[in-house]
């Protein structure tokens, strides 16, 4: 009997261990509803902070160095037309031996590759003319700008006009003006023992510009500009007993100097008034439009004008939410003609660029673009500025000459990449800042 | 006896842990307020409908009332360890969720301490907090919505002190001392898929704290071979102390915003029970109890509601033979029990009351020790108005020792 008992109260010790022991579990969910809860919190989409666009155009388009030499002329639906030239300089030949005695000089053929960027009709025929330069292309601080220009001779030493191909793989060819061939090989012949030969031959030969006729070229094509790619092709032969043709390609500059200016010729445009980075043309007095375009300079810059609203909102919750969304003005773009990604970056009063936002996580923002294929009016650039903008309300005094400006990512000094965008004032799909805000209620 | 011991102080330390580590309810109810009251009965009364304001602490440890402990054993400590298994069922007219909740119940101790006077102590749980509960809101100003969810734990701890007097024979007074603290943590978290927002935490800690005494009366009445009881108990309106901290986080950065301090204060209210028991000498009781609590006037906040005054009835029945036979089955005591409770708040316009009925078995052991096994099928709110319905399944396991602590052994 005793050992009934023990076996009886170990077990049931050990049954209110195991149920203790045993883990809550739960299977199934209740949705209830918001009512039976109760909370005081809420989330609400708010319109207290209204978004201001304006264009303006950064004097600080750097086009040197971009591996990318663009040439044409285009007429923009709303810029007019643009012109784009590329500026060479010249290095001395180290490669090119010449025999007076034996060689015979035939031709010479500036050479360009296409890198594939184009915009324009392609479709007309193109003219391109090369020029000297008479004036010694230099910079102070290393970098040539899209507004630089260096004058060079009104005859050109070549013109050709070709119907243009600018995908990769074709080259472009112009044959130069044998005089300044000749020039070049006497000037090879008579410094080629000299110490100096290279300070020389930059005094004498300052440069060449490759530009088009305005009045027939409608494209602007992107030739490759690096020291293989961009080359001068000669042909000579030997006399004697056989001929033998010989052909040496050299690059334009070994060094590398490039950069491409950029012109918009119709000044009755007030986009194309805008002459320095610190003048605005306000959304309201543009159509309601801001516009941003690569090689020209044209940025667009969003400000908060009512962003210290949301101090007063600051102890009562916090953005969840905040996402800026750019309308591409649809009636003047194509889809083709979207840039797949813009930039934004933190701008001051003088339109002073500090640096491109980043999320949360340290990461460079970017933007979304949702595309509406179908009515085209639901197409728009998408900014997550939640962080950014939960950051501001961080500052001591939240300054409203801080704002935004969205630009391009790539190919800034050597394309005409764009985008007009809808201001906050459009009638028809305008940008907006989407704030999504949670209250919270406090003890 | 060693082995026993040991056990037993694992068995309190595990306890101890265990009952502010669980969550002994999972139900949505236990939002408000402090939570869902917990039954201060003995797995013996569990069985019978937790009735028994009017039953001596004979051989079992009755918390119900105080005055009960000046009837035990003057050589035995009564130990009582509890635990309960809860199959949740709660619908909606929608949904439907079922849970498997456990946790110890109570543990006690109880000791002559005197001639006249019966001692005891005992720690267990006052309410629960546990629930999880998912909505949905509208983002203000847009059709679109986003999901919530509301997270809930905690609960009021009870230690008390139990003293039972016997005045003359018959009649016992009894107080019990109790501290009660706890607390309820709630968070509400709001995600926002849709627009791929942050997810922010809505943190609220409140932390209660008091002292309170409940007092109590039993009169035993011999008539013939059989006997009757009359008993009652009753608590003034105790105010809990209560401070909070509410924190508001995000998964981005940091707190957005902290604070913390006192709350309005709230009351445990004035209450009191009645009870009757009637005794026959065949080993026959039938006992029943009736309560009252003036929740009305507790000051509480219930969302959506109003705290409201509450009456509750228990009625059981018990049957344990008065000798002993060779038979197990014989030897058990068998019970059967239905109670019906108001509990504290009417939320949306709708009273929630709960009602079940519950049976109970003893099985003897060597001595005075018992197991109690007790089952229970409770019912409550409704699902009009968008509330629940809740079905509950409970099987109650308590281990009773009796052991004679306190008797030295005169012959060895």
């Amino acid at each position: 009997m005793h050992m009934q008992h023990q076996t009886i109260y170990k077990h049931t010790v050990f049954i209110i261990v195991l149920i203790v022991g045993l883990a809550s579990c739960q299977q199934g969910e209740l949705d209830l509803r918001d009512d039976f809860i109760g909370s005081d919190s809420y989330t609400a989409l708010i319109d207290t902070v209204t978004i201001q666009m304006s264009t303006f155009r950064s004097d600080s388009v750097v086009s040197s160095s971009t591996g990318s030499a663009l040439i044409g002329h285009i007429h923009h639906k709303l810029l007019g037309g643009q012109e784009a030239k590329s500026y060479f300089t010249m290095s001395y030949p180290n490669d090119l031996s010449w025999d007076t005695e034996k060689q015979v000089f035939d031709s010479l053929l500036v050479v360009l590759k296409p890198n594939g960027y184009y915009i324009g009709d392609t479709i007309a025929d193109a003219e391109y003319h090369v020029h000297r330069v008479n004036e010694t292309i230099s910079s102070d601080d290393g970098y040539y700008y899209s507004t630089n220009s260096f004058s060079y001779d009104e005859v050109p030493i070549a013109s050709k006009s070709f119907h243009p191909s600018p995908g990769k793989g074709n080259e472009l060819t112009i044959r130069l003006n044998d005089n300044f061939a000749k020039e070049i090989i006497d000037f090879v012949n008579e410094y080629k023992n000299h110490s100096d030969k290279s300070t020389l031959f930059k005094e004498q030969f300052k440069g060449l510009v490759f530009t088009c006729d305005t009045n027939t070229t409608r494209s602007a094509i992107g030739y490759s500009s690096g020291d293989e790619s961009a080359i001068f092709r000669f042909y000579s032969h030997t006399i004697g007993i056989e001929k033998e043709e010989i052909v040496d390609e050299l690059s334009i500059d070994g060094t590398l100097t490039q950069f491409n200016h950029f012109y918009s010729n119709d000044k009755s445009i007030k986009y194309n008034q805008l002459d320095n980075r610190k003048t605005l043309l306000r959304e309201q007095d543009a159509d309601n439009m801001t516009l941003l375009q690569n090689g020209s300079g044209l940025q667009f810059r969003i400000d908060f004008p009512t962003i210290n609203n949301l101090l007063e909102l600051k102890a009562q919750g916090h953005i969840v939410k905040a996402e800026l969304r750019i309308k591409p003005n649809m009636e003047v773009m194509a889809i083709k003609d979207l840039p797949s990604t813009l930039y934004i970056a933190d701008i001051y009063r003088a339109n002073e660029i500090w640096g491109y936002l980043s999320d949360s996580n340290g990461n460079t923002l970017n933007s979304s673009l949702v595309i509406d294929y179908i009515y085209q009016e639901d197409t728009y650039y998408t900014f997550d500025i939640t962080y950014y903008l939960n950051s501001r309300l961080l500052e001591p005094v939240v300054d409203i000459d801080r704002g935004l400006v969205i630009s391009l990512p790539d190919n800034v000094g050597s394309s005409y990449s764009w985008l007009a965008a809808n201001g906050k004032t459009s009638g028809n799909n305008p940008s907006e800042l989407l704030l999504y805000y949670y209250y919270y209620d406090t003890e | 006896m060693t082995q026993n011991k040991l056990t037993l102080a694992l068995l309190l330390l595990t306890l101890t842990l265990g009952l502010t580590a669980q969550n002994n309810t999972s139900s949505p109810y236990s939002r408000f307020g402090i939570g869902i009251l917990e039954s201060k009965a003995d797995v013996t009364s569990a069985g019978m409908g937790h009735a028994g304001v009017a039953l001596s602490s004979d051989g079992f440890l009755n918390n119900l009332n105080p005055a009960s402990y000046s009837s035990l054993d003057s050589t035995n400590l009564i130990f009582n360890i509890q635990g309960r298994l809860s199959f949740a069922n709660y619908e909606t007219s929608n949904d439907q969720q079922r849970n498997v909740d456990s946790n110890y119940e109570a543990i006690s101790i109880g000791f002559r301490a005197g001639k006249n006077w019966g001692m005891g102590f005992s720690l267990s749980p006052y309410s629960s907090i546990g629930y999880s509960v998912n909505t949905e809101k509208y983002i203000l100003g847009t059709i679109d919505k986003y999901p919530v969810e509301y997270n809930g734990k905690g609960g009021l701890n009870q230690i008390a002190w139990h003293n039972g007097f016997r005045i003359f024979k018959g009649l016992s007074l009894g107080v019990s001392t109790s501290y009660l603290w706890g607390s309820s943590d709630i968070t509400e978290v709001s995600y926002y898929p849709s627009i791929i927002g942050e997810t922010i935490y809505n943190e609220r800690n409140y932390h209660f704290s008091t002292l309170m005494f409940d007092y109590g009366f039993q009169w035993h009445q011999a008539i013939g071979q059989n006997m009757f009881s009359l008993a009652a108990t009753a608590n003034f309106s105790t105010e809990l102390n209560s401070h909070y901290t509410h924190r508001i986080y995000n998964d981005v950065t940091s707190d957005l915003s902290s604070s913390s301090g006192d709350t309005r204060n709230f009351s445990i209210p004035m209450g009191y029970q009645f009870g009757l028991a009637y005794q026959t000498h065949k080993g026959w009781t039938i006992v029943g109890d009736f309560r009252y609590n003036n929740w009305a006037e507790s000051d509480l906040s219930i969302s959506y509601g109003s705290p409201r005054d509450t009456y509750g009835g228990n009625l059981g029945l018990q049957y344990a033979p008065t000798r002993y036979y060779d038979s197990f089955f014989k030897r058990l005591h068998y019970r059967i029990g239905a109670f019906y409770n108001q509990e504290y708040y009417s939320v949306l316009k709708q009273d929630i009351d709960s009602k079940g009925i519950t049976a109970g078995l003893t099985i003897p052991l060597r001595g005075k020790s018992r197991v109690n096994l007790a089952y229970e099928y409770k019912h409550s709110g409704t699902t009009s108005n968008g509330l629940i319905n809740e079905q509950f399944n409970t099987i109650r396991v308590g281990l009773t020792f009796s052991e004679k602590w306190f008797q030295k052994t005169q012959f060895k």
